[in-house]
């Protein structure tokens, strides 16, 4: 049996670290690079950034804003990847191979692509080809529309597409994408828990791992997931911005459930030099 | 000296970043001169096996580095696709051939239980704690995979540790001065710096 990973997603906005709520509104918690660092001490099985600012002009005028956002991304892979001995992955706007490029090369291990999967899909078979599938996500916003029937979203949850988030993952997974990243927009920052039935659509529809986010509220709807759906991964924001230790309490809760995850382990790594 | 090898490869960086953090000291390999100073060779990869290849005989190294390594026998480590091009015969998307210094073929992951392929994930690797490599590492420590192939190696004894995702594969070969990891110690937090730490720490080579 795989383990399953626990995901913290860090969103950010216009440079700061938000919590979300229904894909509208988002409240600021801090400072990224502080935040991040707590996140490097926790152990996580891998992290994903998602950079949810909607104008990318409307920061670049603002110099008020101690974090010009496209630097600041750049910036944080890099300054995170050089003490954090983690997977990485970075979503948010990625729109061409060069943005690909850019987040490899600053140490981000995968990245995440949602929108522009949709407007011009063979994007996502290009990236595979040049950076293998494995560092490709696919990045699905779904919304339940009836009755067990749910429908993907773009353009931050605004935009409807008319398709399926299984049939959507399933034409992806052929277009060459690595790993789904499910995002129930109900869900979102409700704490009330994962959309079972979605996520279970969307593992059963591809061979791929499949990561579910949105709705985690406590340790509980982890092991609720998994024994419903059976994700590769279990991702969530909100929930590990709470505690301080979120991830090791998670992580504690499932093994000693005994879910297949890792050991829980409080430390990461200290340089073997003097600092 | 050790010395890390940049065709192009996706986590360069971050083994660059690894090194660094374990303040161990390393030089850039980028043309064959860069090879006279070293003992240690680290291969790094990511992506597919051909393009992988295809990226290293445009470097024009390959007939260095095999001197180096076979002739020479200067310590040699290879990461995820880095370690399956170090078979004879890569079986992605079309058969290529690999460099041939461990004798086997890279084999698609298929699980008779239907688990998601890439396997992607934290994963148990299993070793008999003999090799220099895993110094201070408990058999059954954790290491981050990203792969949809494996090395089937055609002699057992080539396997150093092996791990479990559906069917046994091995995560770790080793044939004299030649290693190759499947997962990514560069990624794997504290047992994956400590493996990077040993094997800039094994004795061999030039110095």
């Amino acid at each position: 049996m795989p383990n399953h990973r626990i995901i913290p997603v860090i969103l950010l906005k216009n440079g700061r670290v938000v919590q979300s709520k229904d894909f509208k509104r988002h409240q600021v918690l801090g400072n990224p690079s502080s935040i991040v660092g707590r996140f490097s001490n926790w152990n996580a099985d891998e992290l994903i950034y998602l950079d949810i600012s909607r104008d990318q002009n409307y920061d670049l005028k603002r110099d008020d804003l101690n974090f010009e956002n496209r630097s600041s991304i750049l910036e944080i892979i890099h300054d995170f990847s050089k003490h954090s001995f983690m997977p990485l992955t970075i979503g948010g706007g990625i729109k061409t191979i060069k943005d690909v490029e850019d987040r490899l090369r600053a140490g981000a291990d995968k990245v995440a692509i949602n929108t522009e999967a949709y407007n011009r899909p063979e994007f996502i078979s290009d990236c595979a080809k040049i950076f293998g599938s494995q560092c490709i996500v696919v990045s699905i916003d779904a919304k339940k529309v009836a009755l067990s029937s749910w429908e993907v979203f773009v353009d931050f949850g605004k935009k409807a597409t008319g398709i399926t988030p299984d049939e959507w993952a399933k034409q992806m997974e052929d277009m060459g994408a690595g790993e789904i990243l499910i995002n129930s927009i109900d869900r979102d920052g409700q704490g009330s828990g994962y959309d079972l039935e979605l996520v279970s659509k969307v593992v059963q529809a591809v061979g791929l791992p499949v990561v579910a986010m949105g709705g985690a509220g406590i340790p509980e709807h982890f092991s609720e997931i998994i024994d419903y759906a059976l994700p590769s991964g279990v991702a969530a924001s909100n929930i590990f911005q709470y505690t301080e230790n979120a991830v090791f309490e998670i992580n504690s809760y499932l093994y000693q459930s005994g879910y297949n995850v890792r050991k829980p382990k409080i430390k990461s790594v200290t340089n073997s030099g003097d600092s | 000296m050790l010395g890390l090898v940049n065709y192009g490869s996706g986590n360069y960086r971050s083994v660059c970043n690894a090194l660094d953090f374990l303040l161990i000291d390393y030089i850039e390999i980028k043309t064959a001169k860069d090879l006279a100073s070293v003992s240690h060779i680290i291969l790094p990869g990511v992506g597919a096996f051909n393009d992988c290849m295809s990226r290293l005989q445009e470097t024009n190294l390959l007939d260095d580095l095999a001197r180096d390594v076979l002739e020479n026998k200067k310590l040699f480590l290879g990461i995820c696709v880095g370690h399956q091009i170090l078979m004879s015969l890569g079986t992605e998307f079309e058969e290529k051939e690999g460099l041939g210094w461990i004798p086997g073929i890279t084999r698609k992951l298929v699980t008779k239980d239907h688990l998601p392929v890439p396997h992607i994930g934290w994963t148990e690797v299993h070793h008999d704690c003999a090799s220099e490599l895993f110094k201070n590492i408990n058999s059954g420590a954790t290491f981050y995979f990203v792969h949809s192939y494996y090395t089937a190696t055609e002699n057992n004894e080539d396997i150093l540790a092996t791990a479990r995702y559906g069917v046994d594969f091995a995560a770790a070969i080793q044939r004299d001065n030649i290693f190759g990891v499947q997962f990514h110690p560069e990624k794997s937090q504290e047992n994956g710096l400590q493996l990077l730490k040993n094997f800039s720490e094994l004795n061999g080579g030039l110095d």
